[in-house]
């Protein structure tokens, strides 16, 4: 899962000498891509299911309205996994890993310790469809900064 | 209704509610969280700019001269940001007064200023226009207070060493005395 050209705005932290520099490499990675372990952290649908939920059916090919909620999809997804740190995602991952093994170990199947999150209902339960509302709200242009702050946007 | 299931009250100060609504949900809470670390937050904090911030800022000023070298084009783009925020600086102006400076006045009365008898080594600012709450509108009564205190026909002591004056109504409403060197109000018809 990865959004590289993304319209949305992005800030990642930089230096103060040369704002086009980022500090860290790993930070172009921040909000482009999941990582290994996201979906054990937050519930996790895809864009296409998603999409299903809000709009009852199935996108259109060529349709640009449709395309571009896609991308708010899953703008919005990447959003939820980002909410949490790579470094935590990848404890909560290598906690997850060592109860499998542990459970392995004693014939524990990893059906048995992990239980399955779906299948989900044909319902935009976790208010998708507000989000990726909130999503074109945030790219209304602002007075102090290219575009509104978010605390303009949460106000929907 | 949402949010009116149960509700649990707490020694009367905290009260806990069970609600339905998905935007409470724990999906919701994440994605808000994650939308606001990508956005981040603009703070444009109303505060002074301090001697240390302004020193800084002439450093960089300088190693931009230094880059220059001599090009005029580019001392230019260099001058005119620099002659802003000193301006700004030393005049305790607001961003949106700078570009209200009126450079001739200013070096008309600033052998005036340097030999104010009261204050001397006073930069006089010439101003254009009004600037919000600093002056009276013109033709209204005077008021006690920084106004006239430094002999001048309408001023405003903005830091300890510069005065700002309107430029317009300095010279319409002003002259300077050849006995004593103030200003001194001048009747206008």
């Amino acid at each position: 899962m990865a959004l590289e050209d993304d319209v949305l705005p992005i800030k990642r932290p930089v230096s103060l000498e040369d704002e086009d520099a980022v500090i860290d490499a790993k930070d172009y990675d921040r909000y482009v891509v999941a990582r290994a372990g996201d979906h054990l952290m937050v519930q996790f649908q895809c864009d296409l299911c998603h999409f299903r939920n809000i709009q009852r059916r199935s996108p259109e090919p060529g349709s640009v309205r449709d395309r571009l909620l896609l991308r708010c999809i899953r703008r919005a997804n990447l959003d939820a996994c980002w909410a949490r740190e790579s470094t935590t995602v990848a404890n909560n991952t290598r906690n997850v890993e060592k109860l499998l093994e542990k459970g392995a170990r004693i014939g524990v199947g990893s059906g048995l310790v992990m239980v399955p999150a779906g299948p989900c209902p044909l319902r935009d339960d976790n208010l998708m469809a507000v989000a990726v509302t909130m999503m074109q709200r945030s790219l209304d242009a602002g007075k102090n900064d290219v575009y509104v702050q978010y605390d303009t946007v949460r106000q929907l | 209704m949402e949010g009116q299931a149960v509700s649990v009250m707490m020694r009367g100060t905290t009260k806990l509610m069970t609600s339905m609504c998905p935007a409470n949900g724990e999906w919701f809470e994440r994605f808000m969280l994650g939308f606001h670390n990508r956005v981040g937050d603009v703070s444009c904090l109303d505060l002074a700019v301090s001697i240390k911030v302004m020193l800084a800022l002439m450093e960089r000023f300088d190693r931009l001269w230094i880059l220059a070298d001599g090009d005029s084009k580019t001392q230019e783009e260099v001058l005119f940001p620099v002659l802003f925020v000193v301006a700004a600086y030393a005049g305790g102006l607001q961003g949106e007064e700078v570009p209200l400076m009126d450079l001739f006045p200013t070096f008309k009365h600033f052998a005036e200023g340097v030999n104010h008898p009261k204050h001397p080594h006073v930069v006089i600012l010439a101003l254009r226009g009004r600037f919000e709450k600093r002056n009276r509108r013109v033709g209204a009564p005077e008021t006690s207070g920084d106004e006239n205190s430094l002999g001048f026909g309408r001023t405003h002591l903005v830091s300890a060493n510069v005065v700002v004056v309107r430029a317009e109504e300095h010279h319409s409403r002003t002259s300077v005395s050849r006995r004593t060197g103030q200003s001194v109000p001048r009747r206008v018809s």
